[in-house]
Formats: structure tokens, C-alpha cells, sequence
């Protein structure tokens, strides 16, 4: 069991955007920057990979954080503080691999700001020039703003509706540091809405910048058993769990991944409006 | 290319031999388990039989080349095309190495409709054999592993 | 007077036994139990399997016991049954199978202990297994044996990666000598392919929880959600906490696909996940669960092992109309269990044998339509007399189709060998080990067993290689002694 020491609700509106801060002392020991955990919330529960923000090794705790979109995030964020999660695996699959290169542009899109937090200040640890861009619907949906700031040498901010930053795209603010500003970016880490990596994927393609994309797919079990997380990247099948979840966002075929990701969107639809109707079995 | 003169087929057999050698000798090097290594050098040492035995070859030794009907499990020619990546499980490196073997017999084969003298054809046609045989030896291999996992 | 002996003389004209016919298995009928997740067999009543027990003849030299992976005394067990002391008789089976109920419903019987029963040879054997089961199932309904009597603690900590069969069994037999055992699980529920891989209407989930609850009150420490390779490193495991011996049972776990156009489409899966979401995830009451699985109209399994058998019969529960196994040899050939074969075909599943799949379709969707398949033709036997399927020539032919699972085989999950790089492997990957008794790996105090050594096979093999494990790591933590797999002591 796995208690909730700290709960923070980004943003109340729904979709709400919850963080949990969880004592994990093994996994927080483990864990390296780009890895994920598999959590089960209760005894009926799916099992559901989210990425891990923060962490804090000697007070053996983990930040999750997640956007309460389907309805095992729905009854995950019921939970309160001081309740306990049933089950957390981690840390899965492969730590990003972190050396100098250089320039480093982190860029996360919506919650994919969180799992940004711990590659970028790996990033900086090891003596790259961190930028960063973060990119929200408006302002109010933007989290992780201060995290980001002490993590990354520049920071920059982009929302959809202008509430905040820049008026545009994540895509937008890259395409102006690489073609107007001309920073020499040596690698790029992408995470966020699969359109959102694949644009973004785009955008650094001809420019032949090397970029990592962090794929969010369907799992079961997380650990390389069951291939519900397979895509293709260069033609061939990968799993996203013991393959990633990172990989060369060049070679990513995105259509194949987001095709893949609709597969159980009636039953999501149907499992939600259940719950709301409180005729699910947390109610 | 062009394949008029027997040496030149000869020479270019040589090469896609030695090309082959090189392949596996490379992945062997790139892998970090000794089995896999092993499995890649196995690999490597076959060809080296195939290259052996062509840069042997004579009008003669081609006239008197026995031809006989290579069994075709056809395991490979279904498969989608594949790559070498280190640490591929054992039978993802059955399935590179049965492909390869598979593009190479269908390589001679268009050679053989392609060429005009009989020589040539025949020689196109041995190479053919020669590839169809190493095709049945790993795909016999593959298929052993996969009738035992229930495939 | 042996048992061969009485074979022969069972002809002349002495008293002789009334012959009793083997006792049937009652089973839930085939067209009902097609359509629920229910145990498709039901046990032997009580009276049953006192009349089945006295059948066996209790042979001096009882070869069924050779024919057993962890040497069940069967005959003793068997005569209690017959003297209807049934708790007596569980009793006696856990001594050496600490998961009976598990056995007597999933064990390849016929290719083990009722193999070898001498009354095989004239009529059918004893129903071994049937009896196995029924004396575990008695076991729970009426009281619970009393815990054997331990040695004192001696100190000493083993790890189990897995529980699975073969760790279950390593950890039963090792706490029973007084070590410490922890099992590290990577799942949420232990049992290993006994909770994800076997379907409930096989083995009933209550069964394997009760027998991983009978471990944890022999003291045994379950660690779940453990992924060993991540979590902590066998490195680790040793050096940092201390434990003196590892047993590695994390079995084989990394499907196989088959590398042709259209895997990744929508509604193809591995059998893992098939049924990883309706075992361990109970898909198939979804939205009380909140894993979801589709009902398929056309469901095609690919494979004829019984993992092949438990999907293709799963997909039938889950309400397909027309569930079909697709195999590119002959019935003969298929690995699975004679018994789940013959289930399958009464519950209505479709048989395409020598049948070999060459390209899933798909729509615009992304989901799949169909399955483009070639008949197979058995070729000229080969060197090893073997007649392998050779596609019959524009022999295509397609198969509608709104899934395909498939189930043609798996490998070693390599998770533990990537972050433990002096452990050696063999050419397949698998763990490699002196050999099956010793169950030794290259590195010192590092034991393995089951499909990570062996590849797939059995629950039964998996627990025999478990039981060779748990006697040879004993010996090492007695004596402290170990050797290099080339046979010099390295102590």
C-alpha cells in the first residue's frame, strides 16, 4: 500500500489535473529521469502507467500526476489524503540517456509538463544549457511553471488561447528559436499529446535535430509481457514499455500510435458515464 | 552490374558472400551475450563455405553441378522485412538470417530469366540452389523452435 | 510379489478384482459452460473418488511416483482416499506439492504419473490427477491442515524472483528449513502464469490465492509489484540486502509475434494480453472491472498450444459467434493437452489445421477485417523424418475475421539478464544452468528455474525445477559450497 501524503489539485475544472504526492521509498530510490509506474488503484481497478514528476529520495516519496480523462483517473482522483494507493510498480522502462549534449530543449505539452520536470533537470545536472517549453491550453491549465523554472536555464511558455506566454503552439516558439533566434540545439525531448509530439517531431526534422519522444500508449502489464504497447518505430514493432518509452521521435510512426490509442475509447465513454450515473463500484 | 563473363558472375557471388561475412561477423561483435555472438558467428562461418566454394568455381565444376529439388518451407516469404538490432531474441535472428537467404535465392533466380547464354543460366541456377539450401537449413531451424512453442 | 508379476497373472483364474470402470469426470455440459467463465470440470463427488482409489492396485514398486516431477507419494495418497481419511491424504500430498489443487486440475497427467500406472497397460489408469484434485479441494472446504513443524531459524535470507510455479515451490520448500524467504513478484497478484495465463473456467483464481495464502502463513514474505531488473538488481539483491541465495523463476514471458503485414492493427493481440486483461485483470466483467475487452464477432487464435486452447476458449465466453483455431500443422502435431483439445471441440470451437496465416486486413479504421490464410500440405519427411507444412500453391484463402489472437509462443523476458551482466545465457536466451538437478547459473549464489531456463512448458516442470532448486540451494547455504559450471570448486 502506498499513502497519499500530499494532494494538489492543479486545476478544479474538469478535466481536473491532480497531483499526489505518495510514499514510495524503493521506487523514489530507483528511479531515473524518463522512467514511469504502473498503478492499480483498488481491487477493481486497471492498471495505469503514469510518469513520475518529482521525486525525493531521502523522504522516500513520488509525485504522480495526472488528468482525470477516463474513469480509473476519475477514481483515482477520489482519493484522499492519507488513503492509500493498492499498488504501484516501478520504476518501467528505460532511464533517458543523459549526457552532455549540448543544448537541450525540453518541450512538454499539458500534463507532459510533469514528466519533463525530472529529463530536464537531469539535463541541466549534467551540463547542458536547458531550455524549456511549456505549452498549455490557457494559463490556468499550466502546472509545474516554478519546477520547470529552477530546472531548466530558459523557460518558455506558450498557450492556445493567449491567456499566458506566447499565442500559438509549442511548435510555434520552436520553429522561432531554431529559423529566427538561430539557437544551435543539439537535442530536443518531446512529451505530450501524441499530435503534439508529432508536430513538434516535424518541426526538428529537416533541421536533422536529433529528438526523443516519449510515447504514452495503451498497457497492461508494463513489464514486456503482453505487447499492448506496441509500436512501430523504423518499420519495426517496439514495445513502449521495456523498449521506451523513449524513442527517435523521427522514426515514431504517430498515425499507427494514435490509431492504436482509440481502440477502447466506447468503453472509456461508457465506463464514465457509469460513474457519473454513480453506478460503478466506488460508488 | 553486368554479367556477361563467367567471372564476372563469379566475382560478384564472391562479393555478396563476403558482404554476408561481414554482416554477421559485425553483429557478432555488436552483441553482448556469448550466445547470441555464437549464433551470429555459426552464421558467419556458413558463408564462408559458400564463399569458399565459389571462388573455386570453374565452367567445369558448374557443367557437373548435381541439381536436385531444395525443399521450400516458404517460413520466410510471408514475413515482413526485418533488421538486425543488438539483442534480438533467438528466433528474430532465424528470421533476419531467413530473409536474407530468401533475397538472395530470389535475387539469382531473376538473374537466371535476365541472362541469355545456357553457362550463365546454369551458373545463376547453381547460386540459386546453393541459397535455397542455406533458405532450408535455417528455416528447418526456425521451424523446429516454432512447432515445439506450438506455433 | 511385484506388480508385473500380478499383470501377468491377472488372467488365471484366481479371485479376481471386479473390474471398475474409471470414474468420469462430471463436467458442466459443453454448450452451457461455452457461454460462462464457471469451472469446466467439477470434481469427483466424495463416493467417486473412493471408488476410484480402489482401483489402484498399490504396486510394491509404484512407478507412478518415478513419473511425477516433485514425487507425490501417490499410492499412499491414494489409499487414504480409499480409507477415506481425506484430510489425512491432503496431508500427505503437501508434503511434497504445496499446490495440489493447481496440479490435479492443470498437470499433463496422461504424460506423467498416468503414464506409467500399470493398469494402464490393460485399461484405463488411475485417474490420478482427479484424485489429487479432489483431496486439495476437500482440504479447503473442511479445515485447514495444521502448519508443519520448522526447524529452528537458521539465519539465512533467499530471494525468489517470481512466483510463479517454480517459486511458490522454492519458497515453500525453503522456509520449511528454516531460511528467510522473500518472493519478489513483478505483478499485483502472485501465482505467475497460474493467475494471468490460466483462465478461471481452469483454474479458479480463490484456489491459486489460497495457496499463496497457505505460504505466507508458513511465513514466506510477498513482495508484489517488485520488477526485479528495475526495482533492485540481483547485484543488489546480494550485496546491499543481504539475502545469501537468489532463485530465478521469472519465466518466459516476451510474446512472439509473427512478423506478417498487419500485427499491429486493431484487435490483433498476443495471448498475453488476451488474457492477461480477462485472467488477472478480469476484462470479461467489465465495467465492474475496469479493464476493458472487446467482444469479438470472428475471433482467430493462431497456435495449437494450450495457450492456444485457453484464448480460443475464452473468446468463445466472451460471446464470439465463431472462434476458430488457426494451426499450420496437423492436429497430431498440436503441443496442448489432449483434454483441452477435445473441450475446445465440444464447446464449438472451429479447427483450421494445416493452416498457415500470411496477412491480417484492416479497414480504414485501423481495425481488423480479416485474415488472409494459405492451406499447408505436409512435405517429404526431411533428415530428421520429420514432415514439415509446405504451403500449397495459390491455395489463399481468406477467413473474416474482427480479432486475432496470437499464441504461437514466447521467450525469455530479458529484464534480469540486461542488468546482470555475469549471468550467462544460452544460445535462445534462456538462463543457462550447469544442469536440471543443480539448478546453478554462472554466478555464485544465483539459481534459476522453470521457463527462464527451460523455455515454455509446464506448471508441473516449472515446480519439479523449483523442487531441484530449493534441495541444491539448501546444500549451498548448508556447506557453503559451490562450483564453477566447468566443475572446480570456487567457494
Amino acid at each position: 500500500m502506498y499513502e497519499i501524503l500530499k494532494k494538489t489539485v492543479w486545476q478544479e475544472q474538469k478535466p481536473r489535473i491532480t497531483e499526489f504526492l505518495v510514499r514510495a521509498p524503493e521506487i523514489a530510490r530507483a528511479h531515473q529521469a524518463g522512467q514511469f509506474v504502473i498503478l492499480v488503484a483498488d481491487e477493481h481497478a486497471e492498471r495505469i502507467p503514469l510518469t513520475i514528476a518529482d521525486k525525493d529520495v531521502e523522504k522516500g516519496t513520488i509525485n504522480i500526476l495526472f488528468q482525470e480523462v477516463g474513469k480509473s483517473t476519475m477514481c483515482l482522483g477520489m482519493l484522499k489524503e492519507g488513503e492509500e494507493i493498492l499498488h504501484i510498480a516501478g520504476p518501467l522502462g528505460k532511464p533517458t540517456h543523459i549526457e552532455k549534449f549540448g543544448t537541450v530543449v525540453c518541450v512538454g505539452g499539458g500534463i507532459g509538463i510533469a514528466p519533463v520536470h525530472p529529463i530536464a533537470e537531469a539535463m541541466k545536472a549534467a551540463g547542458n544549457q536547458v531550455i524549456s517549453i511549456l505549452g498549455a491550453r490557457s494559463k490556468d491549465l499550466l502546472i509545474y511553471e516554478e519546477r520547470m523554472k529552477a530546472a531548466s536555464h530558459d523557460i518558455r511558455i506558450t498557450t492556445d488561447d493567449g491567456s499566458y506566454g506566447r499565442h500559438g503552439f509549442v511548435t510555434d516558439e520552436l520553429k522561432a528559436m531554431i529559423e529566427e533566434e538561430k539557437i544551435p540545439i543539439d537535442l530536443v525531448v518531446v512529451i505530450g499529446p501524441p499530435i503534439m509530439m508529432k508536430f513538434v517531431c516535424k518541426v526538428t526534422e529537416p533541421h536533422k535535430i536529433q529528438t526523443y519522444a516519449s510515447l504514452n500508449t495503451i498497457m497492461v502489464d508494463g513489464t514486456g509481457m503482453c505487447g499492448a504497447c506496441r509500436v512501430t518505430v523504423g518499420g519495426k514493432t517496439k514495445f513502449v514499455c521495456v523498449d521506451g518509452p523513449e524513442f527517435d521521435g523521427h522514426a515514431v510512426d504517430f498515425e499507427e500510435m494514435m490509431m492504436r490509442q482509440r481502440q477502447y475509447l466506447p468503453e472509456e465513454k461508457l465506463a464514465v458515464e457509469l460513474c457519473e450515473k454513480q453506478t460503478c463500484h466506488k460508488s | 552490374m553486368s554479367f556477361t563473363t563467367f567471372k564476372d558472375i563469379v566475382t560478384y557471388a564472391v562479393e555478396k558472400e563476403a558482404e554476408a561475412i561481414r554482416f554477421y561477423t559485425d553483429a557478432s561483435r555488436q552483441e553482448e551475450y556469448a550466445a547470441a555472438k555464437g549464433t551470429f558467428l555459426a552464421f558467419a562461418e556458413e558463408e564462408k563455405k559458400h564463399k569458399a566454394l565459389f571462388e573455386n568455381l570453374d565452367p567445369q565444376l558448374v557443367a557437373n553441378y548435381k541439381f536436385g529439388k531444395i525443399p521450400d518451407l516458404k517460413r520466410s516469404d510471408y514475413m515482413v522485412e526485418t533488421a538486425y538490432r543488438p539483442g534480438m531474441p533467438y528466433v528474430d535472428i532465424l528470421r533476419l538470417a531467413m530473409k536474407r537467404e530468401e533475397h538472395a535465392k530470389k535475387f539469382y533466380d531473376d538473374c537466371v530469366a535476365l541472362v541469355e547464354g545456357e553457362d550463365q543460366k546454369k551458373l545463376f541456377q547453381m547460386l540459386s540452389q546453393e541459397e535455397s539450401k542455406h533458405k532450408l537449413k535455417l528455416e528447418t531451424m526456425y521451424d523446429d523452435a516454432m512447432a515445439k512453442a506450438g506455433d | 510379489m511385484s506388480e508385473e508379476k500380478q499383470t501377468k497373472e491377472a488372467p488365471k483364474p484366481k479371485p479376481k478384482r471386479p473390474k471398475i470402470p474409471r470414474q468420469p469426470m462430471p463436467e458442466q455440459d459443453a454448450h452451457a459452460r461455452a457461454k460462462n467463465f464457471e469451472s469446466v470440470t467439477l470434481g469427483y463427488t466424495m463416493e467417486q473418488a473412493v471408488v476410484e482409489a480402489t482401483r489402484c492396485i498399490q504396486c510394491k514398486k509404484p512407478y507412478c511416483i518415478g513419473g511425477c516431477p516433485v514425487a507425490i507419494d501417490i499410492p499412499g495418497f491414494i489409499q487414504l482416499v480409499k480409507d477415506k481419511e481425506f484430510l489425512k491424504a491432503a496431508q500427505l500430498v503437501k508434503r511434497t506439492n504445496l499446490l495440489p489443487a493447481v496440479c490435479g486440475r492443470v498437470c499433463p497427467q496422461e504424460e506423467q504419473c498416468e503414464a506409467v500406472c500399470v493398469l494402464g497397460k490393460k485399461q484405463d489408469p488411475v485417474a490420478i490427477g482427479r484424485l489429487e484434485r479432489f483431496v486439495a479441494d476437500y482440504e479447503a472446504e473442511h479445515g485447514e491442515i495444521p502448519l508443519p513443524e520448522f526447524p529452528p531459524k537458521t539465519g539465512k535470507k533467499v530471494a525468489v524472483v517470481g512466483a510463479g510455479p517454480g517459486g511458490l515451490t522454492v519458497a515453500g520448500d525453503l522456509i520449511q528449513q528454516g531460511h528467510d524467504v522473500t518472493i519478489f513478484e513483478a505483478l499485483h497478484k502472485a501465482g505467475g502464469v497460474l493467475v494471468y495465463g490460466i483462465p478461471e473456467f481452469r483454474l479458479p483464481k480463490a484456489i491459486v490465492e489460497r495457496e499463496v495464502e497457505y505460504l505466507q502463513r508458513l511465513g514466506v514474505e510477498l513482495k508484489l509489484n517488485h520488477v526485479i531488473g528495475k526495482i533492485r538488481t540481483i547485484d543488489q539483491l546480494m550485496e546491499e540486502d543481504g539475502f545469501d541465495a537468489v532463485f530465478i523463476g521469472s519465466g518466459a514471458g516476451l510474446p512472439w509475434f509473427m512478423d506478417i503485414p498487419g500485427e499491429n492493427l486493431n484487435g490483433v493481440f498476443s495471448a498475453n494480453e488476451y488474457l492477461t486483461r480477462n485472467n488477472l485483470m478480469k476484462a470479461f466483467d467489465f465495467p465492474s472491472y475496469d479493464t476493458p475487452i472487446k467482444k469479438f464477432k470472428n475471433v482467430a487464435v493462431i497456435g495449437g498450444g494450450n495457450v492456444a486452447m485457453d484464448s480460443v476458449r475464452t473468446a468463445l465466453r466472451l460471446g464470439a459467434d465463431n472462434a476458430y483455431i488457426v494451426y499450420r500443422r496437423g492436429r497430431e502435431e498440436m503441443p496442448a493437452r489432449q483434454e483441452e483439445i477435445e473441450h475446445a471441440e465440444h464447446e464449438g470451437v472451429k479447427f483450421k489445421n494445416l493452416t498457415a496465416p500470411v496477412r491480417i486486413l484492416g479497414n480504414d479504421e485501423g481495425w481488423v477485417t480479416a485474415l488472409e490464410c494459405l492451406e499447408m500440405e505436409l512435405g517429404e519427411p526431411d533428415a530428421s523424418g520429420r514432415r514439415r507444412p509446405i504451403p500449397v500453391k495459390g491455395s489463399e484463402f481468406i477467413l473474416e475475421m474482427d480479432a486475432v489472437v496470437i499464441a504461437i509462443g514466447t521467450s525469455a523476458n530479458p529484464l534480469i539478464a540486461q542488468t546482470t551482466p555475469d549471468l550467462k545465457l544460452n544460445r535462445k536466451g534462456y538462463i543457462e544452468v550447469e544442469n536440471e538437478t543443480t539448478c546453478r547459473t554462472s554466478k555464485k549464489g544465483v539459481f534459476a528455474g522453470g521457463d527462464i531456463v527451460t523455455g515454455s512448458a509446464t506448471v508441473i516442470l516449472a515446480m519439479g525445477a523449483g523442487r531441484n532448486a530449493a534441495n541444491a540451494i539448501q546444500n549451498y547455504l548448508q556447506t557453503g559450497e559451490w562450483w564453477s559450471p566447468n566443475g572446480t570448486p570456487e567457494n
